[in-house]
């Protein structure tokens, strides 16, 4: 009996010896995820911090600010819409505010003088720190193109234009029926800007919008 | 010796019509490369008797296997673990916003502080469109706005169980 006991002491010892650590393994699983993680970041920010950027990267941009252009419609019917709570609108109209390149640009969204500006949207992007602006009520736009591409103004700065169509509800008839269509220019820009990731910031190439022609 | 490797999630059903990369690992040698099909399964011809495979697909988390190949066994399965972060992010890009505070405070405990969010455009050769850190991410996700919809993650890296890195393009054909 007491030599049974001995070789299954003997046999337990063996398996905590040889047994593969648990530690170890997570410890080398950590470190190959962070070492992916470091590199992936790496090349990630060497495309958005590059010094000049390729046609490819441009396309890229313009294809960018077509749907910045569509953000911006959907953020001006969400800061319409008067059932959603000031809480919810003041984010939006910080959203709209980072579309462009500055909250300085002349954004004249209007169809045959159908807007007197006095509008809660209109207020509210105001507040939010828009100083040349006036909007249609009802605004629609739609049809974004590529206008004139994006082209190299300096080390820092590449701008084009947008064309697109916009209508307005037509208030006068109260039909739900649009104002005839009209064409606008919107320039765009790309230029660096500073992102913060984590504790660290760095400038990236950004796409943003600016005025309306 | 040929071996299949069907790419299954725990839940036993194959991962179809998705892509699969399997990276196959040799001593001193760069890695092979290849894909699987469109049912999951990988065909490997090799005279080792041990291979090291990473295996990586959307919405699933990369994993490293390893396998002692027996001339007997020429089949077998692979399970890999569901990325729920990946598949919930697609998720919220689909769905309405109701409750737009719990959506942000649930993708703030998903995404790592420093974590890196970039767009790209095109399937073949994409470019990158746009980069979001963490704040402009989920405020972009948690507005309803078309050009986030309908995202598609194409690949993502962890950090303490956090998203850290994260690739996506949007389907424009189901906008």
């Amino acid at each position: 009996m007491r030599r049974l006991l001995n070789i299954s002491a003997l046999v337990l010892i063996y398996f905590i010896f040889t047994a593969k650590s648990c530690d170890g393994d997570d410890q080398f699983r950590a470190a190959e995820e962070q070492a992916g993680v470091n590199s992936a970041k790496d090349s990630i920010a060497a495309v958005f911090t590059s010094d000049t950027l390729s046609n490819q990267a441009l396309r890229a941009f313009e294809a960018t600010a077509r749907l910045k252009m569509f953000d911006f419609r959907d953020y001006l019917n969400l800061l319409s819409d008067t059932a959603t709570s000031d809480v919810f609108h003041a984010k939006v109209a910080g959203m709209t505010g980072e579309l462009f390149i500055s909250r300085e640009v002349r954004l004249d969204l209007t169809c045959s003088g159908a807007a007197n500006g006095n509008d809660n949207l209109n207020k509210t992007l105001k507040k939010s720190g828009f100083k040349h602006i006036i909007i249609s009520p009802g605004v629609v736009f739609d049809s974004v193109t590529v206008n004139s591409p994006l082209q190299k103004v300096s080390d820092s700065l590449y701008s084009g234009t947008l064309k697109f169509r916009l209508q307005c509800e037509d208030l006068n008839r109260r039909t739900g029926k649009l104002t005839p269509d009209v064409f606008r220019v919107i320039d765009i820009f790309v230029a660096k800007r500073e992102n913060i990731f984590g504790t660290k910031s760095i400038k990236v190439w950004t796409i943003l919008l600016g005025d309306v022609h | 010796m040929q071996k299949s490797y069907p790419g299954i999630n725990p839940s036993k059903e194959p991962i179809t019509n998705n892509t699969i990369e399997v990276r196959l690992l040799l001593d001193g040698e760069s890695p092979v490369t290849g894909l699987c099909d469109a049912k999951g399964s990988f065909r490997l011809k090799t005279d080792k008797s041990l291979v090291r495979l990473v295996i990586s697909t959307p919405y699933y988390r990369s994993d490293t296997i390893v396998r002692i190949l027996k001339k007997l066994n020429q089949e077998e399965i692979v399970s890999l673990h569901a990325n729920d972060y990946a598949l919930m992010i697609h998720y919220f890009s689909t769905m309405k916003v109701d409750d737009w505070v719990e959506r942000r405070n649930r993708l703030d405990k998903m995404i790592d502080d420093a974590a890196m969010i970039y767009q790209v455009l095109g399937e073949k050769n994409p470019v990158g469109m746009e980069l979001f850190n963490k704040q402009q991410f989920i405020d972009k996700l948690t507005v309803p706005s078309g050009s986030l919809r309908n995202i598609e993650i194409l690949d993502s890296k962890f950090r303490d169980e956090k998203i850290s890195v994260l690739r996506f393009r949007v389907n424009e054909k189901d906008k």
